[in-house]
Formats: C-alpha cells, structure tokens, sequence
C-alpha cells in the first residue's frame, strides 16, 4: 500500500474536516495503511498551504495518494504523476455560499472543479454530499460514497452535580447557514426548555438578541464532549450539511438526534430523528415529545463500530476500483428532490425557513406580492410540473440574478426600498444594514437626486461585467443625495455630526463609495466614517479645483485632462472620453485596489539585483513599503509633509507592495518625480501604508 | 517665554494631557490652567482618573474660569469643542491668539474628521499635533510632545531575577489606530507567565495613572501595543521609568518624536505579533541586555525628556504669534 496523506485545508480543532482528518488516521491504521494528517498551520495562508503541499509531494518521490476536500482546491498545485489524488466532497465553502445567496466566485470555482475532475478518485460522505455538490460541479460516474469515522468515547453514565443539566444542544457557528436564526425562534417558543449553544465565541456574541433559556456556552475553550454527556437530545438544523460531525459525534456519545430530513447526517443511522425540511411544527413536536418521554439513550459503541467498518470497507472499494455506497441509511427520494431544488440556481438567498409563517399565509403573501408568479406555479402545480423555487420581490435577501434582481428592474430602475443611504439636507443619515458576510468587495454607489437618469445607465453599465459582479445589483449598494458638486454649503463635519456611531459602523463597512458629481463636503464625510472605505469619484461637470485630494482615492474624470502639475496631486487618475467608458473606468478602479495575494514589494527606485534578498526578508503584513535613504538624516522637521520633502530628496530606493503600487497608481508612475514622492510618502502616511526606512 | 496667560480647553481631560502642559507652562513663570468641559463617562474605565491637574466647568469654577478665558493671551483648544463652547471663547474673549491642538487619528473615533475648521468665525492661528503618530494625518500641522511630569527613575533587573513586565492597555477598542489588541502578544505574555518567565503586572481593572506609574517603576519592561506602528504615552512612562520599551513604532513615529529630542530617535524595542515571542525570550534570558536596555531608556528620558526642556516646543511655537 503506498503512503497515503490526508490534507486538511481548515486547520481547526472545531471544524469538520479537521475532525474527520484525525478520525481517519486513526481508523486506517487498523488497516495498516501508512496514513498521515497534512494540516495546514494557523498563520498560513490557503495559498501557501497549497505551495507546501506541492513541495512537500515534490520532495518525496514515492508512490502516493492524497485525499483532500474539494474545498479551497488545496492539491491545485501537485503536478507529479505517481501521485493519485481522492477528492472527497466535503462540501465546498462555495455551495454555502450558494446556499445563502451570496456570490460565487468564479475562478475559485473552476479551480475546484478541475481538481475533481483530474482525481483519481471522488468519494462523498453521503448521497447529500453527492447531489449537493453536483448542483455546482460537474462529478465523474463513478462516486465512492461512505461514512465519514468516528472514535467512540465511553459514555459518562450519570450527570455530575454541578453540571449544566438536562438541556437540548446545538453545536456549531451561529450562522444563518448551520439554521441558527431557527434555534433562536424555536428556544423562544419552548421557554421551559433550556438549550445550550456551544459555538466559536465570536459567532455566538455576534447574535445579541437571544431568549433567556438559551445559555451561550464558549466552544473557543472547545470542551465540547463535556457537553454532549448532559445533554437529553442534540438538534441540527442547518441548512444543509453533507454529514455533520457534531451529528457523528453526538450519535457516537449516544445523544439523540433530531435534524432535517434532507442533511447527510440521516444517512448515518436510523435513530436521527428526522423531519422534513421547514416543518418548524413538526421539529418543535419532536423535539418536546423526545425531551419529555424517558430518556433512552442510543448505542454509541454499535454505531461507531458499524460506521467505521462501513468506512474502512468503503476505503477498500476504493482500492479495488468498484463503485460503492455504504450508507446504512438511503436517501429518499423526497429529500434527493428537496436538496437539488435547494441548490439549484434560482434560488441563491432563499434559505431562510420559508415554512416559517402558516402555509395559506405564505400563500395570501404570495398572490398580493406577485399575482402572475401565483397563478404560474398553481397552473404548473396542477400540470404536475416540479416548481422551482422563486424568491418574493420584496425579500431583503439579495438574489443571485442573471441580469435582473428583486431591487432592479429590467429597465435598471431602483424601487425606493433598494437604497443603501438617501441622505437629505437635515436630519439623520442612516445606512441600512449592509450584507452580513460579504464576499469580496461591498459597493456603494452614491448619486444626486436629479441625476436619476444617467445614474440608471450607470448601475446598468456597472451591472454588465459577467464576470466581475461586485459592481452589479444587488451586491452594488445604491443611495442618493440632494445636492450637485457646485453646492458650497455642505459642511463635511455638520454631516459627520448627523450620523451616529452606529451608522457610522455601517457606512465603515463599505469597500467604496462611487460618487457621481459629489460636492466635497460628502466625499469627506462619507471618507471618515471608517479607515475601510475608499472614494471613487467620477467627475462629469465641472473643474475638480473644488475637491480636496486627501479625501479622493480615485478620480474618474470625463472628458478632460487635468494639467500635469495638478496631476500629481491624485492617488489615481482616469480619464475618460465620454459618458459610455465610466462602468469600464468604475470597475478598473476598483478591481486595482482589490486584495492581493500574495502581495509582492515592487521595486520602483533603487533596489537592483543585488538588493533582492533584502526584499524577500520584508514581511509584507508589517511594513508595505521600503524606503532607502541615502544618508541618515536629522529627522529635525517642521511637520510631517516637510520630513516627506526632506526624505524625497534623499531616497536611493524605494520599493511598494503592488497594492500599494496600484492604490497610489498615478504617483507611482511619476517616481522619479521629487514631488511626487513627497506626496506618495504623505498620502501613504495619511492612509496607514507602513514604511520600513533604512539608511 | 514667562508671564504669559494661558488657558488649554478640551472636551474630556484627555487622559491629563493638556493638565500637564499647562503645569510645565506653570514652571516656566506663566499663569497656566487647563479646562474640561467634562470628566469621562460615569462609570467607564477612565472617569475621575484624570482630573488632578484640570478644572472641570462647574457652578464653583465658573466664574474663574471665565474670568482667566477673558485675560488669556493663548486659548488653545485640544481635539474640538462644539461650535456652542467654541462661541462661547470667542464671546468671552475675540483677541486671544486661538491655537488649536489634535490629539487624536482620523477616520476613527473620537474626532472622525479634521475639526480645525469647526467653527469659521474662530481662526486658529497656529495648528499642533501630538508628535507621535497623529502627525501623518496633518501633515501640515506643528508636532509637539506629550508631556510625563513624574521624576525618573530605574531601578535594574539583576541576574537571576525573573523578567517584570508590564502591559496594561486601557482599552479593546479596534480601529485602525485605536486598536491595542494583539493577538501574538496575549498569547506569548500568557505562555511566559505560565512558565513562570515572566511576571507579568496587568491590573485586571483600570487604575489610577499614579498608581500605574508607581508599579511601573517595579517593572523591567513596559510593552506599548504591538498593532498599529504608533506608540502612545505608555512608552514615554515606560522611558521614564527606566524600562525597556517594547512598541512597534515605525520610522515616522519615531522621527517625529526624535524632532524634539537633537534628533535622537527613542530607544524603542521593535516587535510586531510575528516576532515578539523572540523579542521576549530574547530579553527573559538575558538579564545583562535587559538592565543595559534599561538603563539606554532611563538615560534618554533624563536626557532629552524633562518636561522642562519639551515645554520650549510650545514655547517656539507661542512665541512667533506673540
């Protein structure tokens, strides 16, 4: 048997995957199977992780097999041919993303798809696993599905005093995606039973507004086993899980389950109580009447030993070349149903309960919202058509569109509700929540009220990149505001007083504002709500003498060139011929200042070859810039924009990460220009960038 | 420069800042006081800590205070005021040279914005700025040091004594600047303090600054926060009592500071999350290093540090408006 290597891409005692690493080396020992972890550290990055493992595969020049997870495409970069790699569907990150309607991106996608498709073998931890993933890859014929293992642990046989109690438990994240908002409303309608929640510390406090029989208890200090023994029942309510190892782990402890009928985890054994997916009714129903009845704890010992014999049988079958499934429990065909219509495309941003109000209520919602969606699916219902899920257009979710969205119309017109921010010339300005986990960048785009029409081509224009979507509804934030550049009166400081800390917060989290033909007072205030947010301002009428450059991180102007003088004075400067170009100008703004990983010093004085290995030693988390100067000097100045004239006049190399380099584009292309160092130094400074500065 | 008034005016008391500058401008023979307009939150960490050399505007002190606003030559207003409090000085007294002086980044709180410009009918006519990091965000702004009253002292880690460190942020806000979180160094200090390496003195609530200091002087090192690239009144304390100073202050930082002080830079220790579990080994197994650090910050402040001598930076920025 050749080494086998099991590549854990998460790295963290509390994630599944890192679980089932362990598990599995312990199992294939049994077997004899010379199999090791390969986990990536808690400072790597994924992209470093990905050049280890190459490396490390590189250098050991045997016959091997490595079994990874699809997600993060950790084996991206294994090139040897006496390496066969096992993709095992864990489930990507990406297809929660697509759970929860959030965007997918796609290189990230490809990169996994052509992982699974140049693996020698694909297994899946159940029948879920399979059908889930299929809705975003493309999978071979031949899937080997198994259960994932578990050690089994003695069970503790009586509580001990000073323990919790009795209780119902949910582990994991509190996140919309494991079903957390449905813990909290189902511990609000049961407030005689109390429910633990163990979960990352961070996650947990995030969700502020819990009921009082929920006890939060910190998964950080990860002492979960000592949960499961004082628990009557453990409850799963993700949106979709492909096998969950708190499910394993609870049934291995003999804890009850109960979760959604759909998820991988009843696969696993038959005692998981399971209930269709939404019936909130019936899960209350099962989870009180299995809470009251005696407590009649399940086999763990037979379960861990059933499920890993079932896995060590699977992993021969992978050795003998023959298709299997050893699932103790199948899938049904309801729920086979249940989990592609989840997944499938439409329906991005849907997973929120919809069985959460009473069917005719949903109904009576349905008709008054959208009449000719209603009529569609009762005449297709009848037809015997299977419906796809549709999302109602006032849902706050964003939807993943194709072109069109629940806020904008198909001529690019926004219904009022859609706005990020309307701010009016008195009272307070107030953001709307902005998406709770973003993917990439968060957008705004800012216009004056009477510029309605060019801002609609605009979000029009943003919304056509196809494969660039974070200018595109509904990841596009939109807001308004009265005034036209030539308005004098606003007092950036009067604006900042109108929002309080809290919008402050909101407005702080958005990667750029796009403004169309702001007055300067607006790009200041919006600027300073946060250190985060980067202006974008695009300039059709009238000169920029008015704006302030501290305040502008990108100047889009149309139609005119600036004279060279005042050029130095902007981060980034576009010109553009007319109207038409500004999406493409917007999006080359923005995709510049993206993240870069890895983010490489660039040499743009100084630092010739000999210089290199000072650079490779610079630690680019710490210090974005490298600054040799010539002499030392007295670093006697009168202020801050003197020392950077003082130190312009000096400089015998200077080096800039490439974001760097691309955020302050239009000095950087002037290095040799002493003023324009002078200003890349002050611009730098003024917006965090730290200088490593040698003599 | 001697027997001029002065009145400083701040919102909060601004951890004793402007208290202290008005008590060095004292020493030098001029009629000093400094203004709050009020303490910190009740109930917060800082409240009632700062207020031993600032007056707080109340029925008692109003009429002095008012009184030595109308007499002042120098009103010199700390972070901002509100335009109302900003009318009122100028109501009170309209040809008082009016300085104006930032204590705090940008973008963050408490000031978001520049606020030089809050009130229009008031002209600043010189601008100052804390000459530590804040300088980069006004650059065209005179950098002035933050003043330490206490006396110095030291006193040396001998051989076989165990490293006394010192790390006490007063805060967990975050923030690009704010920030005093790091998580490199929580867990370094946790691990050398189990190991018994170091002895670590973290008040688990806030104290006095008094208090602060006194502790401070039993201590060899004094940790600033590792996070920003700034460094904060704690390193100059740290300085002052004859500790090593570990920070992660970048060059501008350092030079500012350095530009008060013949343009020696301070003998700061630099470490950033990556690195300063090595800086802490490195000092924990060397007791000769840590008292010859020591003794290079003691020697510094005594030096360059003496708010005697710092206080002529406000001096020569008066006196050109005098």
């Amino acid at each position: 048997m050749h080494r086998y290597l099991l590549v854990d891409p998460i790295g963290r005692p509390d994630s599944g995957i890192s679980s089932y690493v362990t598990n599995s080396v312990a199992q294939l020992k049994t077997l004899q199977v010379d199999a090791r972890p390969f986990v990536r550290l808690e400072t790597e990055s994924l992209e470093d992780f990905r050049t280890r493992l190459a490396r490390y595969v590189s250098a050991l020049h045997e016959e091997l097999v490595i079994e990874a997870p699809e997600t993060g495409a950790s084996t991206a970069y294994i090139q040897e041919r006496n390496v066969a790699i096992h993709i095992r569907l864990h489930c990507s990150k990406h297809l929660g993303s697509r759970l929860q309607g959030l965007p997918v991106p796609g290189f990230d996608l490809e990169r996994e798809q052509t992982e699974i498709l140049r693996a020698k073998f694909v297994s899946a931890p159940s029948c879920a696993a399979v059908i889930g993933s299929r809705s975003l890859f493309k999978l071979p014929e031949c899937i080997y599905i198994y259960p994932n293992p578990t050690p089994w642990w003695p069970q503790m046989a009586t509580s001990e005093p000073g323990r919790l109690g009795e209780y119902v438990l949910f582990v994991g994240r509190m996140h919309t995606l494991k079903g957390a908002n449905f813990v909290s409303e189902l511990a609000r309608k049961l407030p005689d039973i109390p429910f633990v929640v163990v979960g990352p510390r961070q996650s947990a406090s995030r969700n502020v507004k819990l009921p009082p029989n929920i006890c939060l208890a910190n998964g950080d200090s990860w002492r979960k086993m000592d949960y499961y023994d004082d628990a009557r029942l453990v409850i799963i309510p993700s949106i979709f899980e492909t096998a969950s190892m708190v499910g394993i782990e609870a049934l291995a402890r003999g804890k009850p389950v109960i979760a959604w009928s759909h998820l991988g985890i009843t696969e696993y054994s038959s005692s998981v109580a399971s209930v269709a997916p939404w019936r909130q009714e019936d899960f209350r129903h099962a989870l009180v009447e299995m809470f009251e009845r005696p407590y009649a704890p399940i086999d763990g010992k037979i379960f861990c030993e059933e499920i890993n014999r079932l896995y060590l049988k699977g992993f021969s079958a992978i050795q003998e070349g023959r298709a299997c499934n050893y699932m103790p429990v199948q899938l049904s065909n309801r729920d086979a149903s249940i989990i592609k219509a989840l997944t499938c495309n439409s329906i991005g941003g849907q997973m929120k309960y919809p069985y959460q109000m009473a069917p005719w209520k949903r109904k009576l919602r349905k008709l008054l919202k959208n009449p000719r969606l209603f009529f569609k699916d009762a005449w297709l219902k009848r037809a015997g058509v299977p419906i796809t899920v549709h999302q109602l257009p006032s849902s706050p979710t964003p939807a993943r569109s194709q072109g069109e969205s629940n806020t904008t119309t198909m001529s690019g017109r926004v219904s009022n509700s859609a706005f990020f921010v309307q701010i009016k010339d008195s009272g307070k300005i107030q953001f709307s929540e902005p998406p709770a986990k973003p993917v990439g960048y968060i957008t705004a785009f800012l216009y004056p009220d009477s510029r309605k029409p060019d801002a609609d081509e605009m979000i029009s224009g943003l919304g056509e990149f196809e494969d660039f979507r974070y200018l595109a509804r509904p990841h596009l934030q939109l807001g308004t505001f009265p005034w036209d550049r030539a308005a004098t009166s606003v007092d950036p400081i009067a604006l900042i007083e109108r929002i309080d800390v809290k919008n402050k917060a909101k407005a702080a989290a958005v990667d750029y504002f796009i403004l169309l033909d702001p007055p300067g007072g607006l790009i200041q205030a919006l600027r300073s709500c946060g250190s985060r947010p980067r202006c974008v301002v695009i300039v059709t009428e009238g000169d920029v003498e008015s704006l302030d450059p501290w305040h502008v991180d990108v100047l889009i102007v149309v139609g005119k060139s600036l004279s060279t003088d005042k050029a130095i004075r902007w981060r980034r400067k576009i010109v553009v011929p007319d109207l038409h170009a500004l999406p493409l100008a917007v999006r080359r703004a923005i995709q510049e200042g993206g993240p870069k990983n890895p983010d490489m010093l660039l040499p743009l004085i100084g630092f010739n070859g000999d210089y290199r290995e000072e650079l490779l030693a610079v630690d680019v988390r710490y210090f974005q810039g490298v600054l040799k100067i010539k002499e030392p000097i007295m670093p006697v100045s009168k202020n801050i924009e003197d020392m950077c004239t003082q130190l312009a006049r000096n400089i015998a190399g200077l080096a800039v990460t490439e974001s760097v380099y691309l955020r302050y584009h239009s000095l950087c292309q002037r290095a040799e220009d002493e003023e324009a160092l002078a200003s890349l130094l002050s611009y730098g400074l003024y917006d965090g960038v730290i200088f490593d500065v040698r003599s | 420069m001697s027997g001029l008034n002065i009145v400083h005016i701040s919102p909060t008391p601004l951890v004793g800042a402007p208290g202290k500058i008005a008590i060095a401008q004292k020493y030098k023979g001029n009629h000093a006081i400094a203004v709050a307009l009020s303490d910190y939150p009740q109930g917060g960490p800082l409240a009632g800590k700062f207020l031993a050399n600032t007056l707080m505007i109340d029925e008692f002190t109003r009429d002095y205070i008012e009184s030595s606003i109308r007499a002042a030559a120098f009103i010199h207003v700390h972070n901002f005021l509100p335009p109302s409090e900003l009318k009122w000085l100028k109501k009170l007294n309209s040809s008082a040279v009016y300085v104006y002086q930032a204590h705090s980044p940008l973008r963050e709180g408490p000031l978001y914005t520049e606020r030089a410009g809050e009130y229009s009918e008031i002209d600043f006519q010189l601008k100052l700025v804390v000459g530590q990091y804040c300088g980069r965000f006004y650059p065209t702004f005179t950098p002035v040091p933050n003043l330490v009253l206490a006396p110095p002292s030291i006193k040396l880690r001998q051989k076989g004594e165990p490293l006394r460190v010192m790390f006490s942020p007063t805060h967990r806000q975050i923030g690009r600047w704010n920030s005093k979180y790091s998580k490199g160094l929580e867990e370094a200090l946790a691990a050398y303090a189990k190991l018994d390496m170091v002895e670590l003195v973290s008040p688990p609530k806030p104290v006095g600054p008094e208090t602060l200091m006194e502790l401070r002087r039993s201590c060899h090192v004094t940790i600033d926060e590792i996070s920003t690239g700034a460094f904060h009144m704690v390193s100059l304390e740290g300085l002052c009592a004859g500790n090593v100073v570990i920070n992660r202050a970048d060059y501008f930082s350092r030079a500012t500071y350095a530009g008060f002080c013949e343009g020696t830079m301070p003998p700061f220790l630099y470490a950033d999350d990556s690195t300063i579990g090595e800086v802490l080994l490195h000092l924990i197994k060397s007791p000769d290093e840590t008292a010859r650090l020591q003794m290079q910050s003691y020697e510094y402040y005594v030096k360059y540090c003496n708010p005697l001598r710092l206080i002529e930076v406000f001096d020569a920025s008066y006196e050109k408006k005098v």
